[in-house]
């Protein structure tokens, strides 16, 4: 599986990685961090630009962040591939992820296929840095 | 001069969205103004409906209407003084003539019911002023004016237009508070089984009876007294409830608080029914039944609702708005009027005096007397005898009573 | 000019109660919150520029709330009544219809108050091969342009897009009008043209449950300033700051 991990927040390039330990990452964000195999760093958003760059990767899943930037780029990125995407996602495990509704009064448990777009937040979580990673800019 | 509406209703409760159904299958422009921001959001009914007239105004209402159980069981309690109590009950298994019901699901389910045959709702809309003007009534609203040469006055006990058009003198005598609480409960009984208590005595000094009715997973605890009796009350009026539930023994989280004034005309003494380019409806009428062995308003509501609806067409059709009198002649040829004239006897029985507060007494005395085996021991007529006298009441008053009970 | 207000009909959420160990849903339905300002945006935007302004409505078709969208100001509504859906298919059925109305703007909350992912706009955009522009604090149209003010929480950015674009509103954007009882009147006279798609979403809802909050009771201990910083970080770990 190709996996994209976009946001403007590095800290959820790690939050990304600790869900699929065994897979060749892809990150995007704006600083550098050890979470990814290949890392891409963008000094300017143009949410547009880098929905079809990301779109352009062909990804399998594209988790990405939760800032408002982020769910703009989520979305186009999710309609520009034509796939599901699962928004405010708490909890992923394989074809099942948790998420908060109705004004955090409630809690769905979603089913679905891949590939897919998941937006994610930042929670405390322990990843391995990886060892050589491939920078561009 | 120009009209919005042939016929505007006030108030979204079960009179209102009963007339609005009828008028606009009889293809009257209609509007209906509600204060609530839905149905049945301002609505703390106690919970009990005879389903005939809503059977009549939406045929298969029983399959689809969320109504919470059928009474199957009847049980009355009556508390004398010194630890002594009166049951009985009366079961009929299958049957389905009253269900229990939570008014704010049923009056949501009624109203979209209503708008899906095309009845226009304005909701969150309060009537601040009315004046005739012209040959119609003029509503001013928190939501803009509006005219029409018919209103129907569905707004409940406090009759809004009929009010604001100097048509309405409340005294308190002519209502009761209505409290009632909701509670989460596990009910022990089959899906297709309610029961109804009916309780009087519990509290002392008021002039009035409890209830609870038997939801799904809720019980809905709660009184009606009359508002003078208040002040003789053991408790005070916020205390009501809460003090009649641990009274009789029920426990659990109290999901729900309501108070409302309820009417208590009688049929000798109902408000005006009607006048130019008006008519009322349900509570705003006073249509309420108390006959001692049921309380409702509901099956009223419904049927007077309906009644207005088809008299708004013939008035409409007349284009004499000024003759409303029509609606009062269809209403005494229906049950409604028909119903609270025969349950009168009763009422005013109830009503009087000593009858909720000396005659259970009396029973409860001669019970006692005839369950005790004592060396003296006397005649059921004899002690019956002595117990009126005791009260001070002769046995001519006591027949009389007994008379108007049964007629 | 052709304006879309896309808006949602939700459960709404001021009445949701939690039950034992289920979520009460059957409670009134209203306009999601900031869908309400999309909405009274368009209608703005018409009553300035012109033209017409329809409304799009897809999942629960309530009529009520449709009317009282109607009587905001919206001149026709298409209402899509969906039995099950997800952001995809929410889009796929949204854009059929836009594709016969040929907008010049798109307009819609910038999230929902039942699922708040705040992606259908730029999903929406997408398919549409239209500009989005996200989080519209106000809006105006020079020419064949859209002059946006963009709330983005910690700063606010001016962008320009060609017109047809999509946008998303956010709450402080307008205050929604409450229709007199007149508007509502005429409301009734207005179209709506109803219609249903049925296609199975690919993100299926499982089980909705209540939300409870499990305390993590974490002391923080140390002087004034240290714990501060203890706190901050923590926080931020945490992902809340």
């Amino acid at each position: 599986m190709k996996v994209v991990i976009y946001s403007e927040d590095p800290e959820i390039i790690k939050v990304g990685a600790s869900y699929f330990p065994n897979e060749h990452i892809i990150g995007i964000t704006t600083r550098e961090v050890k979470y990814a195999d290949e890392l891409y760093l963008v000094d300017r958003i143009d949410e547009e630009f880098i929905s079809n760059f990301i779109t352009s990767l062909k990804p399998d899943v594209v988790l990405v962040g939760n800032s408002k930037r982020d769910k703009t780029i989520a979305g186009y990125v999710a309609g520009l591939l034509k796939v599901p995407i699962i928004p405010e996602v708490m909890d992923l495990e394989g074809n099942k992820a948790k998420r908060v509704v109705y004004s955090g009064m409630g809690i769905a448990e979603v089913e679905f296929s891949y590939p897919a777009v998941i937006i994610i937040g930042r929670k405390e979580v322990q990843v391995k840095e990886k060892e050589k990673i491939e920078i561009n800019k | 001069m120009s009209f919005d509406a042939d016929v505007i209703i006030v108030g979204g409760g079960l009179s209102g969205l009963s007339a609005g159904i009828t008028a606009v299958r009889e293809g009257l422009n209609v509007i209906l103004l509600e204060r609530g921001e839905y149905s049945g959001a301002k609505n703390v009914s106690g919970g009990r409906m005879y389903v005939h007239a809503l059977k009549r105004l939406i045929p298969d209402a029983l399959e689809r209407a969320p109504l919470e159980r059928p009474i199957t069981k009847e049980t009355f309690e009556i508390f004398c003084d010194k630890n002594r109590k009166i049951t009985f009950s009366f079961e009929e298994k299958d049957k389905k003539n009253s269900f229990s019901v939570l008014r704010s699901k049923f009056d949501r389910w009624l109203a979209s019911e209503a708008e899906n045959l095309g009845l226009l709702i304005s909701y969150s809309t309060l009537v601040l002023n009315a004046y005739r003007e012209g040959e119609g009534i003029t509503l001013e609203t928190n939501r803009g004016t509006l005219k029409a040469p018919l209103i129907i006055d569905a707004s409940g006990v406090t009759s809004v237009v009929f009010r604001l058009l100097g048509l309405r003198r409340f005294t308190p005598d002519k209502w009761m508070l209505g409290v009632k609480e909701i509670i989460k409960t596990d009910v022990n009984l089959p899906e297709n089984e309610g029961e109804v208590r009916t309780i009087v005595g519990a509290i002392k000094g008021v002039k009035g009876g409890g209830f609870v009715y038997t939801n799904k997973d809720t019980l809905s605890v709660g009184m009606a007294v009359t508002f003078d009796s208040l002040p003789k009350s053991e408790f005070p009026a916020k205390d009501l409830v809460e003090a009649f539930r641990e009274r009789i023994g029920i426990e659990g989280e109290v999901l729900e608080y309501s108070a409302h004034a309820i009417p208590y005309y009688g049929f000798k003494n109902l408000p005006p029914l009607y006048d130019k380019n008006l008519i009322a409806v349900g509570d705003s009428a006073g249509f309420l039944i108390n006959d001692g062995f049921t309380i409702r308003g509901m099956d009223l509501a419904i049927g007077s609702g309906m009644i207005a609806g088809l008299a708004a067409k013939k008035i409409v059709e007349s284009r004499n708005f000024s003759n409303t009198e029509v609606y009062y002649e269809m209403l005494k040829d229906s049950f409604v009027l028909k119903h609270l004239e025969l349950a009168y006897n009763r009422f005013e029985l109830i009503n009087s005096p000593s009858t909720l507060s000396t005659y259970p007494e009396i029973l409860c005395n001669v019970l006692s007397d005839m369950f005790t085996v004592e060396e003296n021991r006397d005649t059921l007529i004899n002690d019956v005898l002595y117990r009126l006298k005791e009260k001070g009441i002769p046995l001519s008053q006591a027949v009389r009573d007994l008379w108007k009970a049964v007629k | 000019m052709n304006i879309i207000a896309l808006f949602k009909i939700v459960p709404d959420d001021t009445l949701i109660k939690i039950s034992g160990n289920s979520l009460d849903l059957n409670v009134p339905n209203k306009i999601s919150t900031y869908d309400k300002n999309a909405i009274e945006e368009a209608v703005r935007i018409k009553e300035k520029h012109g033209g017409k302004a329809y409304g799009i409505t897809a999942g629960i078709t309530d009529r009520k709330t449709i009317r009282e969208a109607l009587a905001m100001g919206l001149d026709e509504v298409i209402s899509i009544d969906m039995n099950e859906m997800d952001v995809m298919t929410t889009a796929e059925a949204i854009a059929e219809e836009v594709n016969q109305i040929k907008p010049d703007i798109i307009l819609a909350g910038e999230s929902t108050t039942d699922s708040s992912g705040s992606v259908l706009p730029s999903y929406l955009a997408a398919m549409l091969n239209y500009p989005i522009v996200s989080y519209a604090k106000s809006i105006s149209i020079e020419g064949d342009k859209v002059k946006v003010e963009r709330n983005l929480t910690t700063l606010t950015e001016i962008v320009e897009a060609p017109m047809p674009a999509v946008i998303s509103v956010v709450g402080e954007i307008n205050t929604p009008r409450i229709p007199t009882v007149r508007q509502i009147l005429e409301s009734a006279k207005k179209p709506v043209r109803s219609l249903t798609f049925n296609k199975a979403p690919k993100v299926k809802i499982v089980s909705v449950s209540p939300y409870v909050i499990q305390r993590k009771k974490i002391i923080i201990e140390g002087k004034m300033e240290e714990a501060v910083d203890k706190l901050l970080s923590y926080l931020r770990g945490e992902g809340v700051l």
